[in-house]
């Protein structure tokens, strides 16, 4: 149902954003959709490898070399890309084959030692079209006294016998060939006629014969090649002599090569100007020297080609009239580059950028399209200073199977507007990839590769909307997808953060989190969320996302994240293989966790805690790492029921006295829980009453979580009581360890750490947050705070839990109430 | 001091000349790399005496006068960088003319190639079709339609000044 609701949407959609009479090009956008589709599906094989690789393989200088072959990867896909559609490669295309038969004819020849293949010659024959029976006979004889000639030479020479046998066939099957010639040029098409000089109207003589000869020695390639030295008038001027000179002065080669040397850097064409053909660009160009110049005599209203010859240009250009522009040669070879100005400023209403690479050195931006539909497709475009395309509030351009990278702010801003993001590829950005802000944005960002940012995948604040699907989001260094300030997007089957729709994305492998949502309302769905550093789906700062049908899965830290006064639906996902909680929901968050299924995470399935309130219902919470629902006091579940929670290694529920669902054994099907199959529920020891730790909230946003006090009152690192869940404390980030990398990410400590194992190291001010002690998981210079302090006997406060896999744990005797059904 | 190799017209005439003269055929060349060096005559079955004595002076005299290594970026197209030896070889009957671009072309010896080719379109450079029919003999084999249609195709030849 959410496949046929999305399709209707975007059907809807990409006929809003394109308006038919804008675009010659549509049958090609959709033939794009298509193919990069298509490129997305192979991807998407390849990638899954590639992960499982990475996977196996952790060490950072693989990793690196992996991201050059990658890098380099992508380079090529985007000029495979380019292959399919652009008009100027397939013309290269074309002529480079025919460069290649030229040489392999060369070649060929040479291989049979000069000779004309027979075929070769039957043409020569056939085009000379030669009547004249005496010549015909003339020929014969020279050919097959020549072929006597081989003959005696075999039996002369066998030294040379090899190497002139191929010759020899060939003479001998041209000497067929022209014994039937005679009738054969009979019936020859007179349309590829040629020199004809019959006998009777000539002088007679040798001479005569001769020339009759000698031209019909000439073949078409000598003929090519004494034209080849002609300018265009006297090529002309042939063209109007017969019919073999005017094939032969129309040869693309010959035209190609007068139009490189003859064109200036700049071309404009009338529209519809077939590109494959070198002698009508060569017939229909203007000349100029500089796109600026070119650009001012374009014709209004006319849409005009505009060619590019390989070269850089160093210009802010401003299209304001429609012109399609495209560069030729390699991806890379046209470059357009500016410090002082906007190196391509967009006005006019529609047209194309194609083949170009675009770059920006000075504090502008590289490309800004203010208005209309403008179409840049197959490009590659940075900027060293700001953001590479800026998208203005009245433009809705279509940006398509780019390469856009190394950006020193976000790849695409897009500052109100609509527009297509399709089949990009998006790399190395240092603020992110795609930007959108202002409430009027509304950008579809689909099919895209999102990877190795240094900052965002992609951001969308300030109540702007987005439609962002099927993207590959990765290995970004900050979260997949963002989504601040009120924003709205649809994310489906992607990683964003923000109000909208994410719908049908791949989002793996960031540094941080895979979509992260804050004070927005998006709605994720069919997104794949895996692998990433930090956690799947990060919900904080009263996010009211609508979660469903995603798989979060193997994301190093929480599967979904809520906190910070963070809502939500979080409904019928697959939540499995993460290392933390599948769901850890704390600081008066809100959310309603229904028919979902949380499976073989590896700390608890659901972990409430900070008077969080939640629903659960419906939920089959199975096989998770310790307990399938924790509560921990002072958060609540309002519902508490229809779900099916077994096997799980410590028990199926636990909860303290204040936080205990009513009714729950009646209304769940709990079994096997508990690492002998039999601790169904565990009360654990806390604060009888739940109640707001007063002490210092003149100064913090929240009070510390109990269990921490608890910690700190025996002297022990908090991660004892806290587990690897994040609990309000104090924490300070250890430089001296951080920079030990020990864990690849920063080191940060509990207050008791920083005291004992971290005396003496640079650990900075202290900071507030939610956050569990990184000091006890540490292998390699185990926590020295794990020991309780033998002195302290507080009676009712809870023991410290030991995680069955923290080796660094010391196990003592835990003490669980535990209530078997 | 190099060897001397055998070389055979298509009639039969037999040329003797030093190796190195004779691989600036590279035709030849390979055919020498390929067989090893013996002393039955290379037989060139597409070349005539008369044909082949022309071409061996000019490779004579371009081996004892190197001309200067041609500059790579020289625009090829240059028609007036004929060198006098070479302007000179060339002032020969257009049969003859042809024969050479042919022997050239098979014997692959490509500064001769270049220059009877350049020779060649000096003859036709700026020339009017009929000026260019009578060098060539060419019967002009158009219909009237045919040619005004060609006219009318070449009409923007007319508006491209300057060149």
């Amino acid at each position: 149902m959410w496949n046929r609701l999305f399709n209707n949407k975007k059907i809807k959609f990409d006929q809003q954003e394109l308006p038919n009479s804008y675009l010659l090009k549509d049958d090609d956008r959709d033939s794009d959709i298509e193919s990069i589709e298509e490129n997305f599906k192979d991807y998407h094989h390849q990638q899954h490898q590639n992960q499982q690789q990475q996977q196996q393989v952790e060490e950072e200088e693989e990793e690196e070399e992996e991201e050059e072959d990658q890098l380099f990867q992508d380079i090529n896909n985007i000029n495979i890309d380019l292959n399919n559609i652009c008009n100027i490669k397939k013309r290269k295309k074309s002529i480079s084959s025919r460069n290649n038969h030229h040489q392999q004819q060369q070649k060929y020849n040479k291989m049979k030692m000069g000779y004309f293949t027979a075929e070769e010659t039957q043409e020569m024959i056939g085009n000379s079209n030669n009547n004249n029976s005496s010549n015909n006979n003339n020929n014969n004889n020279n050919l097959t006294s020549s072929s006597n000639d081989g003959d005696s030479t075999l039996d002369k020479t066998l030294d040379y016998k090899t190497a002139t046998e191929n010759l020899i066939d060939a003479m001998q099957l041209s000497n067929l060939t022209s014994g039937a010639s005679s009738s054969a040029s009979s019936h020859n098409s007179p349309g590829c006629s040629g020199i004809s000089t019959s006998c009777g109207s000539n002088s007679t003589g040798g001479s005569s014969l001769q020339l009759i000869n000698n031209s019909n020695g000439l073949s078409d390639e000598h003929w090519i090649l004494i034209f080849h030295f002609l300018d265009f008038k006297t090529l002309v001027s042939l063209s109007e002599t017969c019919h073999l000179f005017y094939r032969l002065s129309n040869d693309r080669f010959l035209w190609e090569s007068l139009l490189k040397s003859d064109r200036k850097k700049v071309i404009i064409l009338p529209p519809g100007t077939d590109l494959n053909q070198p002698v009508a660009i060569y017939k229909h160009r203007k000349d100029f020297d500089t796109i600026s110049e070119a650009l001012s005599h374009l014709t209004e209203n006319k849409r005009e080609i505009m060619l590019l010859a390989q070269g850089v240009y160093q210009e802010n250009i401003s299209i304001d009239k429609p012109v399609d522009i495209m560069g030729e040669g390699e991806l890379g070879s046209v470059v357009i580059e500016s410090s002082t100005g906007n190196t391509v400023s967009i006005s006019a209403p529609y047209g194309s950028i194609t083949n170009v690479a675009m770059r920006q050195h000075g504090h502008w931006f590289c490309i800004d399209i203010e208005k209309g539909s403008f179409s840049i497709s197959k490009c590659d475009i940075t900027n060293s200073t700001l953001s590479a395309v800026k998208i203005g509030r009245s433009a809705s351009p279509w940006i398509a199977n780019n390469f856009i990278h190394d950006c020193k702010e976000a790849g695409i801003a897009i500052f109100g507007g609509e527009g297509t993001i399709i089949g990009n590829h998006f790399t190395r950005n240092r603020y992110g990839s795609i930007e959108v802000v202002y409430s009027t944005s509304k950008p579809t960002i689909k099919l895209n590769r999102i990877f190795k940012n240094k900052g965002y995948g992609i951001h969308v604040h300030t109540n702007a909307t987005a439609i962002i699907s099927e993207n590959i989001i990765e290995e970004n260094e900050s979260d997949g997808i963002s989504c601040w300030g009120g924003a709205s997007p649809v994310v489906s089957n992607n990683k964003i953060y923000g109000k909208g729709i994410y719908e049908y994305n791949q989002i793996f492998g960031q540094k941080l989190d895979g979509i992260r949502i804050s004070k927005s309302n998006p709605q994720i769905s069919h997104n794949t969320i895996h692998h990433n550093q930090g956690d799947g789906v990060r919900l904080v700062i009263r996010a009211n996302p609508i979660i469903t049908e995603n798989h979060i899965c193997e994301n190093k830290r929480v599967g979904i994240h809520i906190y910070r006064e963070g809502m939500g639906i979080v409904s019928n996902n697959y939540i499995y293989g993460n290392k933390n909680a599948g769901m850890q929901v704390y600081s008066r968050a809100n959310a309603t966790i229904c028919n979902n299924k949380i499976v073989q995470n590896r700390c608890s399935g659901i972990y409430v805690s900070d008077y969080a309130i939640v629903n659960i219902k419906g939920n089959e919470i199975t096989n998770n790492g310790e307990v399938g629902v924790e509560i921990v006091s002072g958060a609540k579940a309002l519902c508490f029921e229809g779900n099916n929670i077994n096997k799980n290694y410590e028990g199926g529920l636990a909860y303290y006295m204040d936080s205990k669902p009513i009714g729950y054994e009646l209304t769940n099907t709990f079994h096997s829980n508990g690492s002998a199959g039999n601790q169904q529920y565990i009360m654990r020891q806390g604060r009888e009453i739940m109640m707001y730790n007063t002490k210092k909230s003149n100064k913090d946003l929240e009070p510390i979580s109990f269990l921490v006090e608890n910690a700190l009152q025996e002297g022990m690192c908090t991660l004892s009581f806290t587990r690897e869940y994040y609990h309000a404390q104090y924490w300070y980030e250890c430089r001296t360890c951080s920079e030990k990398k020990y864990n690849r990410s920063d080191i940060a400590v509990c207050e008791e750490c920083a005291k004992k194992c971290h005396a003496g190291h640079d650990i900075g001010v202290r900071k507030y947050g939610h956050f569990y002690c990184d000091c006890g998981q540490q292998l390699s210079s185990p926590c020295q705070c794990m020991k309780p302090n033998q002195n302290s006997t507080s009676s009712n406060l809870p023991k410290p839990f030991v995680h069955p896999t923290h080796t660094t744990h010391q196990n003592i005797n835990q003490q669980h109430i535990s209530i078997l059904s | 001091m190099s060897s001397i190799v055998k070389l055979e017209s298509s009639d039969e005439k037999v040329f003797e000349i030093e190796k190195d003269i004779a691989c600036m055929s590279v035709t030849i060349k390979n055919m020498i790399e390929d067989i090893g060096e013996s002393d039955t005559p290379i037989p060139l079955p597409n070349v005539t005496s008369t044909i082949l004595e022309k071409v061996l002076d000019y490779c004579k005299h371009h081996h004892q006068h190197p001309s200067p290594q041609a500059d790579d970026k020289k625009d090829e197209k240059r028609l007036d960088d004929i060198p006098p030896y070479d302007r000179d070889f060339c002032k020969v009957d257009q049969p003859t003319l042809f024969e050479l671009i042919l022997a050239a072309n098979y014997l692959d010896i490509k500064p001769l190639l270049d220059v009877t080719c350049k020779t060649v379109a000096n003859m036709i450079r700026g020339k009017t079709p009929e000026e260019i029919r009578k060098i060539f003999n060419i019967k002009n084999d158009f219909t009237p339609e045919e040619e005004e249609q060609i006219r009318k195709e070449n009409e923007w030849c007319e508006d491209k000044g300057g060149n």
